[in-house]
């Protein structure tokens, strides 16, 4: 059935990070993991909430149309140029399939580049549905041992996996991206993982970036707190990346 | 004005002043000659000044340095034959005055023997014949510029010297007597002499000096056109990385990326400059009102960013300041409240108002006679002509132009008028009225709630536009109609200086503004989303009928972003371009900074700031400045409370 409404909580114009270009990156609410060192609480919750922040209340999520959203978008078209476009992330966007497919579909008729970040845990037809009308894919990479994925993550490895290879299958994929945390990313064993991981998908591009706390004041709008994660290096982020590099992988550090 | 100007006696006889042609010949004759050890001659001797307190002085205008560059002083003056008047004989005084003035200079450099022989040259030459180098070029402008600030002329303008000195530029190059890296060292130390006396220039606050360079420039047919030195006059700048000079970077959508690029480069050190102007939407609007094609192309900016047209203006573009909120307070005092029952009235009210306080503005205005000024006049296309001084029509344009302040806050306190009285009808326009008298006093929450919602004024939403050009319209329709004595028509603009000056003793204002707090700065917006916001909100107002009297876009922009993402941003700006903003300035310092700064200015002693069309050392700002700052960028880090 074709929903044709997204609950987003943010349009952030003029982003230089999702995707190539200048772009206008939309965050959807809703998410189907629980990664501890998230800064986006407010994408978690399918659900509008109420927050308070410095005394002032109000609510986070609101519903768009998917036409009235695209409109909305399009007033950055002039800025977009060759390259740039739309980003959806989230919250996980593609818990959406049926209106993003929607909305997708609508800006490839107007020739409106297209990306989208994802965590791809999903089922593997959410996928599928919008996977025709997706120009540029950035795929998070987190945690790959799938006992502790499960468990510190809420996120079953295989459909990840599976979903990985079709994406990268399709030709779309065009970006990985590692949150890297010391507690559970950057553990020895995961960066193992994940250079073996990499390897499978030869010419993805690997960034790499630490974690932060910028978060921080809307967990507390939430009446929630943030986890406190153990300081990065950036000097251990540059080695990792020249360890890839040396295994033919290419990578970057990057901060946010 | 920060510095008190000296004014000696000898300017006086039995009580009564002396004549201009009597006090300008005792300027050049009595003021201390002073020789540093750069390779220009440049002083004024503040000590010597001409008083010009008396009647309306000219100000904030840009001669036309470039008269002295094709033939020497003597030159420029009548022959005796066609002295006809006191006019042209005061006009062949200050020629002569100035020779006067060359022959000190020579005579004081002829202790330094050969050290200073290229000096004394340029100044032998100064009398009868044309430049010949580039350096001499220089020279000859300084001195005509040195001359304006000795007379008192407030932030006397630069003017385009990219274009003024290629020719000898290029002539040099080719004969092999300079190369390009000592063109750049040679503006460097033009922009190190021309900080000289930054106290003393400095108009209401240090670092307001008015000196701007305009570099680049668009052809009749929409070309581009740039030279080296265009690229060297914002390379020498950011390399002094002093607060001033500065310039000002005309631009248009075929403008280079490498200069777009030279320019973020020079943005991106925090320095403030250049700022730009979008010549795509500023020329057409300076011809359809009435400036000549040709001319228009030669636009330069008084000080800050109110267009004129270098050499050949003579009228002031900031007479005084348009406070767009007070309006709305006139209303709310003494309109009969129960009758405005929708917002569709207020608005209609509001422009009644508005209208009444622009009369005013145009009675105060047409009072206004500017100062006897041959100097000028020398240095001004046409008088010499028409044989008519500036303050009596001798230039090509006189048109008068005002600035303007709270657009924002009016916005703002419009929109939440309409929310909370027409739609959601919790107050009535009485209790507004009685909120903002008592400045929100037992009011606190309500104040806070206003304060905490995003501004509007700068989204691109359509209302938002359309409800500002019906403003500005009604104020081109208003003064539409004004002549100034000499015939000049009437400007007006989106940006002013006096943000804090105008609001100081203005009060409360329904966008939760406190009685006392600062009015939003020009076209400003901290709470968007991204810069792209606001220049489509720019790309959509209305500059035609006299309202390209400065329209600057300005922006908080943290280091990090721009060194970050430094292609994107060229990208970004390229855009902009074509999108069609008006003018553009950025102020890139981190919040992080400025409460350093504020905290400990010794470690800072060189910090560079954007004040309103200005840059500034972030030390020497009054308290209130560096707080609105600190507060701007804390908003655009999205980390103010
Ligand atoms: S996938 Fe992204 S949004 Fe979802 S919990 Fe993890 S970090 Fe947060």
């Amino acid at each position: 059935m074709t929903q044709n409404r997204l609950m987003i909580t943010n349009i952030q114009r003029m982003c230089f990070h999702d995707g190539p270009g200048i772009r206008t990156t939309v965050f959807t609410k809703g998410c189907s993991l629980h990664c501890p060192w998230c800064s986006n609480p407010e994408n978690l919750s399918a659900v509008p909430e109420h927050y308070e922040r410095d005394g002032i209340q109000g609510t986070y999520g609101q519903e768009y149309k998917t036409e009235e959203l695209v409109k909305t978008l399009l007033k950055d078209r002039d800025f977009w140029g060759e390259d740039g476009g739309v980003t959806f992330s989230g919250g996980e966007a593609l818990l959406q399939a049926g209106a993003l497919e929607e909305v997708l579909k609508r800006l490839k008729e107007l020739g409106v580049h297209t990306a989208i970040e994802t965590a791809l845990f999903v089922p593997e037809e959410n996928l599928r549905g919008v996977l025709p009308y997706i120009d540029y894919g950035i795929v998070d990479v987190k945690v790959l041992n799938p006992a502790v994925c499960k468990e510190v993550l809420g996120g079953k490895l295989e459909f990840y996996r599976k979903n990985v290879r079709l994406f990268y299958d399709s030709g779309r994929l065009k970006l990985f991206r590692v949150p890297c945390c010391r507690e559970y990313t950057f553990t020895e064993e995961n960066k193992r993982l994940l250079k073996e991981f990499f390897r499978e998908y030869p010419n993805v591009p690997v960034q790499l970036f630490a974690i932060h706390s910028l978060g921080e004041k809307k967990y507390r709008s939430l009446g929630r707190t943030m986890w406190k994660a153990g300081e990065m290096e950036q000097e251990s982020l540059e080695k990792y990346c020249r360890e890839l590099k040396e295994c033919g992988i290419e990578a970057e550090v990057i901060r946010i | 004005m920060i510095s008190k100007r000296v004014i000696p006696d000898d300017f006086k006889e039995n009580g009564t002043d002396k004549s201009y042609d009597e006090v300008f010949a005792l300027i050049c004759r009595n003021i201390r000659v002073q020789i540093s050890g750069s390779r220009f001659v440049y002083f004024i001797d503040t000590d010597y000044v001409m008083d010009t307190t008396k009647g309306y002085r000219y100000e904030n205008l840009t001669p036309a340095y470039c008269k002295v560059l094709h033939i020497g002083l003597n030159g420029l003056k009548y022959p005796l034959e066609e002295v006809t008047d006191g006019f042209c004989r005061s006009y062949n005084s200050v020629l002569d005055h100035l020779i006067l003035l060359a022959d000190r200079i020579i005579a004081e450099l002829e202790p330094y023997g050969t050290r200073m022989e290229r000096q004394r040259r340029w100044f032998e030459r100064l009398k009868n014949e044309p430049v010949e180098g580039f350096e001499e070029a220089i020279q000859r402008m300084l001195f005509v510029n040195q001359i304006f600030w000795q007379t008192d002329h407030r932030l006397t303008g630069l003017g385009a010297w990219d274009f003024y000195l290629d020719e000898y530029y290029q002539r040099e190059l080719a004969k092999g007597s300079l190369t390009k890296t000592e063109a750049h060292e040679i503006l460097k130390d033009l922009y190190r002499v021309l900080h000289h006396n930054y106290e003393y220039k400095s108009n209401m606050l240090k670092g307001d000096t008015g000196q701007i360079f305009v570099l680049g420039r668009s052809d009749e047919q929409g070309n581009y056109i740039c030279n080296d030195l265009t690229y060297l006059f914002i390379e020498a700048m950011k390399d002094v990385q002093q607060s001033e000079p500065k310039c000002l970077l005309r631009v248009n959508k075929n403008t280079p990326r490498s200069l777009i690029e030279t320019a973020l480069e020079s943005i991106a050190t925090g320095i403030g400059a250049p700022l730009i102007a979008n010549d795509d939407v500023v020329l057409p609007e300076l011809i359809r009102f009435g400036i000549d094609a040709q001319d228009a192309c030669e636009y330069g900016t008084s000080a800050c960013w109110e267009p004129l047209i270098i050499g050949k203006s003579s009228s002031l573009n900031n007479m005084t300041v348009l406070n767009y909120l007070k309006a709305l307070d006139n209303l709310l005092k003494r309109e009969r409240l129960e009758d405005i029952k929708t917002f569709e009235d207020l608005i209609d009210k509001y422009l009644v108002y508005l209208r009444r306080n622009l009369k005013a503005v145009k009675r105060v205005l047409a009072c206004h006679r500017f100062q006897y000024n041959p100097l000028l006049s020398v240095f001004t296309e046409d008088c010499y002509e028409k044989k008519t001084d500036v303050s009596w029509g001798g230039a090509r344009y006189h048109h008068v132009g005002i600035t303007s302040v709270a657009m924002g806050n009016l916005v703002d306190a419009l929109f939440n008028i309409r929310e909370f009285v027409f739609e959601r009808q919790i107050y009535s326009l009485y209790d507004v009225k009685k909120i903002l008298i008592q400045n929100f006093e037992g009011n606190e929450s309500l104040r806070k709630e206003l304060k905490a919602k995003a501004s509007r004024y700068g989204t691109d939403e359509e209302e938002i536009s359309n409800l500002v050009n019906r403003i500005t319209a009604c104020v081109s329709e208003e003064i539409e109609g004004y002549r100034s004595y000499l015939g000049g028509r009437m400007k007006t603009g989106l940006s002013g200086s006096a943000y804090m000056d105008a609001a100081r003793n203005f009060g409360a204002s329904f966008d939760g503004r406190k009685a006392g707090e600062p009015f939003t700065v020009h076209i400003s917006n901290e709470d968007n989303d991204g810069f792209t916001e606001i220049v489509g909100f720019a790309s959509q107002l209305k500059y035609g009928a006299g309202r390209f009297n400065g329209n600057v876009v300005d922006f908080m922009v943290s280091p990090d972003f721009i060194h970050n993402n430094q292609d994107k941003f060229v990208d970004f700006l390229m855009a902009c371009i074509r999108k069609g903003f008006f003018e553009m300035q950025m102020n890139v310092v981190s919040s992080r900074q400025l409460l350093e700064a504020r905290e400990h200015p010794e470690k800072f002693p060189n910090l560079i700031v954007r004040v309103w069309g200005f840059s500034a050392y972030f030390k020497d700002l009054p308290e209130e400045y560096k707080d609105v700052l600190i507060k701007r960028a804390l908003k655009n880090e999205g980390l103010a409370s």
